[in-house]
């Protein structure tokens, strides 16, 4: 059995539709692409599972039970860990009580250390901890996001966009760490990406969606060598 | 008349410490108001008629029952706090995150106190008893006559300034006033970390109640009490937090230590109308200039 499981998903707001029918599985240690334009319901995706998002129909199941109705503060106290689009940083916190707020369902001992940990997979954030976290850089306030969201120690990660806006040479890092903690805790990634290239680079899997649709799915070695795949998502001829 | 005469250090003194209990009575009720604000986003128009219940609350417990007066005023809050958990759970969370819809909803809550208020109190304006009718003199050899400080304004200034150091550390220093100020910039993200924002919400309530109370409690005192009263802590409340800015807890300290200053100078100096004149004056030259008040951020 899957760690995570979605099956048919329908996220609806009101008359918009955010996915029509997403399947997908996850499981320990993995990191699995989700690849679309604009719209095409990755981060609907993303929010069902955290509770934020309204599904109208199929199913989410972690270790077997349902997440479906349940709220996201109990989401993450079911071992789910969210960096949502756009990083959401707390601007007005410090870059520490940031990761408090993260860290916020996990008793207070084992918080300091928890963070002692994240420190070490993100030095720039140790040097900037008193700073208020909106003055952070937008490379910064990225690694922050996924700072706070890992601080609760989940088993699974849902990631969204973190390459947006970002140079190229944060973004391979932000890769790095995310394969790192992978290692180190075998933590499940969901990654949500519009830039495909790099997502098919660190996933071992990918779903491609189109317009809340599965387009093409499969292993990411496979995906990477599949002419229709690199001709309609890849930018390559 | 010359301005220097008149501002001898005596008297300059006595306006101090006036102003510093008035201030830190604004900034109570101010802050109460800008919490509910700033998370809930509810505009709370019956805010002045937990002020009142404060009030009475006091006239109770200290008036009436004889506790001594430094346990009744947080007694008071404590109780005016409890109950009003009753009104959160049947009225306010149904405005929450609606701010317009709670303007209107809440300003038929604040009739609907103030009506109940006199239908069971009755209509006649109350004292509450003076709780110190000692003054302190001292300073004669330096300033040439005796600066004289009233004990009762010193305890009411020493009430809620230990309230306001209570809340200051609770919001900066605990997780309870973490959890609130992350979720008064985003509920949203707040909530996707774990913070269960209905008990969020209901921390906050109590607390910005239970400050309302104090400072409504400390008002009746220095004024006088009745069912009517909570008109001006609303005002107060009001203008505060548009001098300092909406939602802002930095921006209602800093207005209400404005106002309250303002106030007791111009009225000791220039009486009642001046003061006025000049603090509505002041709210309209700042929303102008700065709408979004002196520490507010532009919407
Ligand atoms: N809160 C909402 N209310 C109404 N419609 C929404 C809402 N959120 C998303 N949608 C709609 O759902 C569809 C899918 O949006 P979603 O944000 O999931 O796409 P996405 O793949 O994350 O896109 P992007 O790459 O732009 O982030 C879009 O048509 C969008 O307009
Ligand atoms: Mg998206």
């Amino acid at each position: 059995m899957s760690l995570l499981t979605i099956d048919q998903l329908e996220v609806r707001y009101g008359p918009i539709y955010g996915t029509h029918s997403v399947s997908l599985t996850l499981d320990a240690g993995e990191t699995v692409a989700l690849v679309g334009s604009n719209g095409a319901g990755k981060s609907s995706t993303l929010k069902a599972i955290m509770g934020i998002a309204p599904v109208a129909r199929g199913t989410i199941t972690l270790d077997g039970k349902s997440l479906l109705g349940v709220r996201p503060a109990d989401v993450v106290r079911r071992g789910l860990g969210y960096s949502p689009e756009g990083r959401r940083v707390f601007g007005q916190l410090s870059v520490r009580e940031n990761l408090e707020v993260g860290g916020i369902i996990i008793d207070k001992a084992s918080m300091r250390q928890r963070m002692e940990q994240m420190f070490g997979y993100f030095p720039r954030l140790r040097e900037r901890a008193s700073q208020r976290a909106g003055s952070l850089s937008g490379g910064e306030q990225q690694m922050l996001a996924i700072g706070r969201a890992l601080m609760s120690r989940p088993r699974v990660f849902l990631l969204d966009e973190p390459s947006l806006g970002l140079a190229p040479i944060v973004v391979e890092r932000i890769g790095e760490i995310i394969a790192e903690v992978q290692k180190a805790e075998g933590l499940a990634v969901i990654l949500a990406e519009q830039n495909a290239v790099w997502a098919l680079a660190i996933a071992h899997r990918a779903v491609i969606l189109e317009l809340g649709h599965i387009a093409v799915q499969g292993s990411a070695e496979a995906m990477r060598a599949d002419p229709q795949v690199q001709r309609a998502f890849l930018g390559l001829e | 008349m010359n301005f220097t005469d008149l501002l001898t250090p005596v008297l300059f003194g006595q306006i101090l410490l006036d102003g510093l209990s008035v201030s830190s009575i604004y900034i109570l009720i101010a802050l109460g108001f800008t919490l509910l604000f700033g998370i809930m986003r509810v505009v709370n128009f019956a805010h002045g008629e937990f002020a009142m219940l404060g009030g009475f609350a006091l006239y109770c417990l200290w008036g009436q029952f004889k506790l001594p007066f430094i346990v009744a005023v947080p007694l008071a809050g404590l109780v005016v706090a409890a109950g009003s958990l009753v009104l959160e759970q049947t009225v306010f969370r149904f405005f929450y995150q609606k701010m317009f819809q709670s303007m209107i909803g809440l300003l038929g809550l604040s009739t609907v106190m103030m009506y109940s208020a006199m239908i069971l109190w009755g209509e006649q304006e109350r004292q509450i008893p003076p709780a110190f009718t000692d003054t302190l003199e001292f300073g004669a050899s330096l300033f040439g006559e005796n600066l004289l400080l009233p004990v009762d304004r010193l305890v009411m200034f020493g009430i809620s300034l230990t309230t306001l150091a209570a809340f200051y550390l609770l919001i900066m220093h605990t997780r309870i006033g973490l959890a609130m100020r992350a979720a008064a910039e985003d509920v949203e993200v707040a909530e996707a970390m774990g913070i269960r924002t209905r008990v969020v919400y209901r921390q906050a309530f109590a607390v910005a109640i239970f400050m309302t109370a104090i400072a409504g409690a400390l008002y009746g005192q220095i004024y006088f009490l009745s069912f009517q009263m909570g008109d001006q802590p609303l005002l107060k409340a009001f203008i505060v937090v548009i001098l300092g800015g909406m939602g802002s807890i930095p921006g209602a300290a800093l207005g209400g230590l404005i106002l309250g200053m303002g106030e007791v100078f111009l009225s000791t100096l220039f009486g009642p109308s001046v003061s006025n004149f000049v603090s509505f004056g002041g709210v309209i030259a700042i929303l102008i200039c700065r709408p979004w008040g002196l520490l507010g951020k532009p919407e």
